[in-house]
């Protein structure tokens, strides 16, 4: 073999690779948007492919040199590796190494970037999970930002997920916001400067408005804008991407949020216009939210296809379901009567006795009986279509002649139609605002912005601050004041007692109960809140310290109860 | 030729035990398969005595069983039956190896060493010390004529020059005992020459030469002794002239006899009722006797009852 | 950091330990192998011949060719495989390393609360993985190469001993693994080195000062992922940057007035070596009588146990052992007692979110008739995950006078050490409120060492992996193929590695659906591992017996094999402590001893191998 040979064989090997790799390139070139030139093409045809079932790199969202070099490195062993990656990082946390553990969660996320689930599993064991493994509220704050990073970063791979940013809004609203150190957490995140410019780092901060009354970011508001993006992406997307999900509760957040930092703004003492004025927000964007056209998936009410509703338009659905029920009735009101009468032949004695009592005078069991029989009156415009067909077979004359049969039947089946039409949105949106609770929040912002209520709060506030001083009187000049506000907050929206409203008032009227003792006074059955103190009973104070050591010569004889702590 | 008369060893000082260098008594090497089965019988109850000073050849075919009989006079292979002694010590003894010089088939040594740090390396496994391995090497690689290659590495070097160095690495100790497995194969007709004139060099210098090949030129030009193998078995042993003479012919060849001498001769032939036909002592070609050997192998397989002395 | 308890066992008491063990395996493996080597030769020839094979071997080994053992002849044969390393491009994987190092940087977690760690556990790791990897490949093929190429001819027909050629390998990758491990040790440092040094401006506007106290307070720019909280004072014209990301920076003054200026130093206390002087741990209940162990608060991990607040459930750390480290007044050479603790914490209630929770430290004596018994308590705040150092002067150290009941000042040496020894207890003092504790959270913190020496040591422990790896790769060419024996090398160090798990497997602690063949049938059966195995009982029987017998075989190669894990020291360096000398000499005895066995097997599986069959 002679120098020429060999190189001809370089040659030759050269231009093979060559002609091997083209084909390569046009089968595999990405696809490409230019904007300056305006000129995009669409790439080879594996990224055609790629395109059309969204498993693109590009379209998935952002490529990075770090993930696909990992990616790479494991030679096509990345199953295995993420294996032992999870298998590291549960051991690592179960030793506490929880530096290790955000190595390894790290690394496991880079080889499977846009595999939502882990981004998600992941930030939750940080902020949640690993965060109150610490003692320090500091040190809890900062793994709750590592798990807000942690999501920031999956959006930043997966930016058509629009559930990753409402996760990552959440973890800013709620996790923060909600928690039991909330007041820590809140202020902590007021000050963290680094952190915001984290948080808005890809976003446009015009849109919406971030900073809370001392100027800073208030993590509510921040939340605000990683919700909106995600609405974006929703929108954007096509609407497969999002199943399992429910419209309603991805798009409650972002008002809610609104709320929330309204109520935050309340408990952090701030009881004036600025207050108000978030709750009158929150109110005008949950009243827009309550305007949103929803879809509702079909697996959710079992007829027609998607539909799409809006809950504020809940009576209205109602009202046009029931005036179709009623012109579908009044089609042939005489088959009505009958079946209405059949059916009430075949009710029990005791039934046809709970029907025809008063319904203010039924007792438990009769309304239980009535409620059953109304149900077997009840005919559905299925079974009357049905019955009204058997009619037009057996006797069409009735009708006036065979045509006009069949006329009559075709009328009556399309506003049939349009009764379970009606009826489904009915039911769903209904379904919708129990699920949002939508109500309640409206009410609650409307509550908010009155005066009395802010008179009631300020009260309250005066109050629990008074009485430890042992200002006793100006203290339960304060409460009375206050209680008789909410009272009449209650008494005109009812709805309010059973929630949190309420609840939240309980630490305040122990208090009151002890001042009363002060006084020997017992709250009497008159107290204009004694129902709220009925709903919810005294949380047991918990007493440290009253106990006295157990000693050796004593072992068992602890003097006095070992308290327990509250159960939940 | 049913059987073979050797005659007498010329040089009787080798009688004594000691001057023995190679022994081997019944050694016997049979392959076996995984589950112990035997499946090639290489070497069939060899008895061999090389003598000190001698060039000793072993002859036959490929699969005769030559190399075999080496390795395991060396060590490399370990016999099934039989023993192999060298230098009256057992062939698995490390410390024979001090006196003895291998040539392999081919020169197995390391490709990426040059010529120098190969004759070092070799050097140095024989626990020779840094002046004598230079001096040494200095020899060695004036006497294989590769002064101008020394600090090549060994890949780049042609078969001839492999095969050089690769004996300068059997030299290396200076050894009393020299195997050299096919020395001739793969060289040139000059390097074939040299080799040989190497082998009767080291002969002349007191040192014993065991060699084995299936070019019957080289051992018929350098042997004093030679065994024919074939197929791990021992056909034919003795010396050389010996085994190629035919015995019941006899040639005589003469210059410048007058005619009644020749006469005279013609009538001493007569008289002992022998036909003159030219006078002459003919030698068969050590061809014409392998291939002899062979024909009868396959006409009566087995052990050849081999005489000597 | 997690210690194991078997690292609290001193040298001399862990030698004498395993010694008996290790010499009976030895014996074991060498009756063993014999008894292999006899039956096979006895079955292919004769037993007679066997005996006197085997024995001349032996005797030839021992009384021949280990006398004339040549360290020429071995560092030959070192030279020669130093010499085929190179060749075939061992430096490459220096090459990986350094883009592994090049590119590492993207690969870490910048926002990690302890950045040295990382970088030190990365580099560390990183260059085992790549040097047993090239121990492993290097070590398999060569002796094979030599056989196949038949090198091994002109080798073996020297008067080459075959233990001679089986170190000469051994020592030849050995040495180029060094060498390797050299470059990389000091590629490693100035990784980190230049990974970590940093530094942080402060702006004076930034600060607030307080006339009173002639201080300035506040925080320095936001660098490198953290920022520090500073205490600089005016009057010594020093300050300091708190603790953050596991390091302080010193600060000096410059300037005067309103040109004053702060010069920030370099990161300190990231890379240390502390030198930790442990204690026995014991417990007392929440009666104050002795008690196995602290409680368990339900977590899964027992490596801590827990002491209730509140009551008397005390841990006790008794320090001084009378044999081998008394405590004298060098042990506390600035009068004081230099207490360094890692407590966990564990509440029950929520409590005050803000306030850590409070603890007491007692010093206690071992004498039931010193002087002073205990001392009264010392208080301290929790800080979870961070060291707590608690330097306790001697003047600080008072007991309740029985007399007078007044708090008196103790001679820590006269009243209360007795014999050299020290108890230090702990309490929670919260109600409901736990702290958790394992016996290596509380230690007395002695000079520290220098942390270069100390990332020296682990590089030893690397070092030591390696030559274990060589060790076998070289053990296994001496009879297997290339490839076999890689992966036989392989099959080591994995047994080795999950040595633990594989032994828990095969006495049943864990339950994992059975061994291969059980496990096989589940898998074509559909039948989940949770399931009892739905077979006939006869079979039942066949499947168990054949995975017993593979699993005991696993075990038992299992327990042969070096545990390389324990030769992993790259926590206490990434954690800043020192790798004591106990630890280093128990591994490298752990390495010779593998070292002359398995010499001698590979020596005598070399000797009776046909190297031309």
């Amino acid at each position: 073999m002679n120098l020429n040979t060999i190189f001809a064989r370089k040659v030759a090997y050269i231009t093979a690779i060559v002609l091997l790799l083209f084909p390569l390139f046009m089968l595999g070139q990405p696809a490409t948007q230019s904007t300056e030139s305006g000129k995009s093409s669409s790439g080879g045809k594996l990224a055609q492919l790629r395109a059309s079932y969204g498993l693109s790199q590009s379209s998935l969202g952002e490529v990075d040199p770090v993930s696909s070099s990992l990616q790479l490195a494991t030679f096509g062993m990345r199953p295995i590796a993420i294996i032992v990656l999870w298998h590291k990082a549960t051991k690592y946390q179960e030793m506490e190494d929880f530096d290790n553990v955000t190595a390894t969660v790290n690394q496991i996320a880079k080889l499977q970037p846009h595999f939502t689930s882990i981004w998600k599993f992941q930030a939750h064991n940080l902020a949640y999970n690993i965060s109150v493994e610490f003692d320090d509220y500091k040190h809890r704050y900062e793994w709750v930002k590592r798990g807000i990073r942690f999501l920031m970063d999956g959006t930043r791979y997966n930016q058509s997920e629009p559930k990753l940013f409402e996760e990552t809004g959440n973890y800013i609203g709620q996790k923060i916001g909600r928690s039991d150190e909330k007041h820590q957490f809140r202020s902590l995140f007021d000050s963290d400067a680094e952190f915001h410019d984290e948080v808005l780092q890809d976003i446009d901060e015009t849109v919406l408005e971030i900073n809370g009354p001392n100027g800073n970011p208030d993590n509510w508001l921040v939340s605000k804008i990683w919700y909106r993006q995600g609405e974006q992406v929703y929108n954007r997307g096509d609407d497969d991407q999002f199943a399992g999900v429910l419209p309603v509760v991805f798009f409650a957040s972002r008002p809610r949020s609104q709320i929330y930092y309204a109520i935050a703004l309340e408990e952090d003492g701030l009881l004036n216009e600025v207050s108000r004025a978030a709750f009158s927000q929150g109110h005008d964007e949950w009243e827009e939210f309550g305007a949103k056209e929803l879809r509702i998936p079909a697996e959710f009410h079992g007829q027609f296809g998607d539909i799409n509703i809006r809950m504020s338009e809940y009576a209205d659905y109602a009202r046009q379901a029931d005036e179709a029920q009623e012109s579908l009735f009044a089609v042939d009101q005489i088959l009505y009567d009958d079946m209405v009468s059949e059916r009430r032949l075949k009710l029990t004695k005791a039934e046809s006795h709970a029907l025809e009592t008063d319904p203010a005078v039924r007792s438990d069991y009769l309304k239980q009986l009535a409620y059953k029989a109304e149900g077997q009156l009840f005919i559905n415009p299925q079974q009357y279509i049905m019955a009204l067909r058997d009619k037009v077979e057996e006797s069409p004359e009735s009708f006036g002649g065979e045509d006009s049969a069949e006329d009559t039947l075709k009328e009556a089946t399309r506003i049939a139609e349009r009764v379970m039409m009606w009826r489904a949105r009915e039911m769903a949106s209904e379904n919708y605002l129990g699920l949002s609770n939508y109500q309640y929040w409206l009410t609650r912002c409307k509550v908010e912005q009155t005066k009395d209520a802010t008179d009631a709060r300020i009260a309250v506030q005066n109050a629990d601050r008074l009485f430890p001083q042992d200002r006793l009187e100006e203290a339960r000049a304060e409460y009375e004041q206050a209680w008789e506000l909410w009272g009449k907050i209650f008494k005109e929206y009812p709805e309010l007692e059973g929630d949190e409203l309420a609840e939240n008032l309980m630490p305040s009227l122990a208090k009151y109960v002890l001042l009363l003792e002060q006084y020997d006074e017992e709250i009497g059955d008159d107290f204009v809140l004694k129902g709220i103190i009925d709903r919810y009973q005294f949380a047991p104070e918990l007493e440290g310290g009253s106990i006295q050591f157990p000693t050796p010569e004593n072992p068992d004889g602890a003097v006095g109860e070992i308290p327990v702590p509250p159960t939940e | 030729m049913s059987s073979t008369q050797t005659a007498p060893s010329p040089e009787q000082k080798y009688k004594s035990k000691s001057d023995v260098v190679i022994e081997t008594r019944n050694l016997t090497k049979t392959y076996k398969d995984f589950w112990g089965r035997s499946k090639v019988h290489a070497l069939k109850a060899l008895d061999l005595d090389v003598k000190k000073g001698e060039i000793f050849g072993l002859l036959g075919p490929n699969g005769s069983g030559k190399s075999t009989t080496i390795k395991l006079l060396l060590g490399l292979l370990f016999p099934t039956g039989g023993e192999a002694l060298v230098f009256g010590s057992d062939a698995s003894d490390v410390s024979k190896n001090e006196r003895i010089g291998y040539l392999p088939e081919e020169s197995y040594l390391y490709k990426f060493l040059n010529a120098e740090e190969t004759l070092d390396f070799y050097g140095r496994l024989f626990n020779m010390s840094a002046t004598k391995r230079r001096k040494r090497i200095k020899e060695l690689i004036k006497m294989i004529d590769l002064d101008w290659a020394k600090k090549r590495q060994l890949k780049e070097y042609s078969k001839g020059m492999t095969r050089r160095i690769g004996l300068a690495q059997a030299l290396i100790n200076d050894p009393e005992l020299i195997l050299l497995d096919e020395p001739t194969t793969g060289l040139d007709p000059i390097g074939t020459r040299e080799m040989k004139d190497l082998i009767l060099r080291l002969r002349d210098q007191g040192k014993t030469v065991l060699m084995c090949s299936h070019l019957l030129a080289d051992v018929q030009d350098v042997c004093d002794r030679i065994a024919i193998l074939y197929q791990g078995e021992l056909k034919e042993l003795g010396r050389v002239d010996n085994l190629l003479s035919v015995q019941d012919v006899t040639q005589i060849q003469a210059k410048g006899l007058s005619d009644e001498a020749k006469e005279e001769i013609q009538e001493v032939i007569q008289r002992h009722s022998g036909e003159m036909i030219s006078m002459e002592n003919p030698t068969s070609t050590l061809e014409e006797l392998f291939l002899n050997i062979v024909r009868e192998s396959e006409e009566r397989p087995g052990h050849r009852h081999i005489e000597e002395e | 950091m997690v210690v194991d308890p078997s690292e609290f066992i001193r040298f001399g008491d862990w030698f004498w330990e395993a010694i008996v063990p290790f010499l009976l395996t030895i014996v074991t493996l060498l009756v063993g192998g014999l008894v292999f080597w006899f039956v096979q030769l006895a079955v292919r020839r004769h037993p007679r011949v066997a005996v006197d094979i085997i024995g001349r071997t032996l005797h030839n080994s021992i009384f021949r060719d280990l006398p004339s053992t040549s360290l020429r002849r071995i560092l030959a044969m070192a030279r020669l495989a130093i010499h085929e390393a190179l060749r075939s491009r061992v430096l490459v994987i220096f090459a990986i390393f350094v883009v592994l190092l090049l590119f590492g940087g993207w690969f870490l977690d910048v926002e990690n609360d302890h950045p040295a760690r990382l970088y030190l556990t990365f580099v560390l790791s990183s260059t085992s993985y790549l040097i047993i990897a090239l121990a492993m490949f290097l070590s398999a093929f060569s002796l094979p190469n030599d056989i196949k190429n038949r090198t091994i001819y002109t080798i073996t027909t020297k008067p080459v001993r075959s233990h001679e050629i089986f170190m000469g390998r051994v020592i030849g990758f050995a040495a180029v693994g060094t060498i390797l491990l050299l470059m990389m040790g000091t590629i490693s440092y100035m990784f980190v080195w230049r990974g970590l040094d940093h530094t942080h401006t402060i702006d004076v506007a930034d600060l607030n000062y307080d006339s009173d106290r002639k201080e300035w307070t506040g925080r320095t720019s936001f660098d490198r992922h953290h920022f520090h909280d500073v205490i600089i004072s005016n009057e010594t014209k020093r300050g300091i940057a708190m603790t953050s990301k596991g390091h302080q920076h010193e600060i000096t003054v410059v300037g005067e007035g309103t040109d004053v200026q702060f010069e920030v130093g370099p990161p300190v206390g990231d890379l240390l070596a502390r030198v930790p002087v442990y204690g026995e741990l014991s417990f007392l209940d929440r009666y104050g009588n002795q008690a196995e162990s602290g409680l368990n608060v339900g977590k899964s991990w027992g490596y801590r146990t827990y002491i209730e607040g509140n009551t008397l459930n005390t841990a006790i750390w008794k320090f001084g052992d009378q044999a081998t480290s008394q405590i004298t007044s060098a042990t506390f050479p600035d009068e004081k007692i230099p207490l360094e603790m890692d407590l966990r914490v564990f509440r029950t209630n929520r409590g005050d979110i803000e306030s850590k929770i409070r603890g007491e430290v007692i010093l206690m004596s071992t004498d039931p008739i010193a002087k002073v018994q205990e001392s009264l308590p010392i208080n301290f705040e929790a800080t979870e995950f961070a060291t707590l150092r608690m330097d306790i002067p001697f003047s600080d150290v008072k007991y309740l006078d029985p007399i007078s009941a007044k708090p008196i000042s103790v001679d820590v040496f006269n009243d209360l050490i007795v014999n050299g020894e020290l108890k230090v207890g702990i309490r929670c003092k919260e109600h409901a409120q736990f702290f958790g504790m394992a016996r290596a959270d509380l230690y007395l913190r002695g000079p520290d060492q220098s942390f270069i020496i100390n990332f020296a040591k682990s590089y030893v422990g690397i070092w030591m992996q390696m030559l274990l790896v060589t060790l076998f790769g070289v053990l296994f060419s001496t009879f297997l193929n290339g490839i076999i024996s890689l992966k036989a090398t392989l099959a080591i160090i994995v047994l080795g590695t999950f040595a633990g798990f594989i032994t828990a497997i095969q006495t049943d602690d864990v339950s994992t659906g059975g061994g291969p063949i059980e496990a096989l049938v589940r898998g074509v059966t559909q039948q989940g591992a949770e399931t009892e195995l739905n077979v006939s009982d006869g079979a039942r029987d066949v499947i168990e017996a054949l995975d017993g017998a593979y699993l005991w075989t696993m075990n038992v190669v299992s327990q042969i094999a070096p545990r390389y894990p324990e030769f992993n020291t790259a926590d206490k360096v990434a954690y800043g402590y020192d790798i004591s000398m106990d630890l280093l000499l128990r591994h490298l005895t752990v390495t010779l001893g593998y070292f002359m066995v398995i010499s001698i097997i590979g020596t005598l599986i070399l000797r009776s191998r046909e190297v031309a069959a």
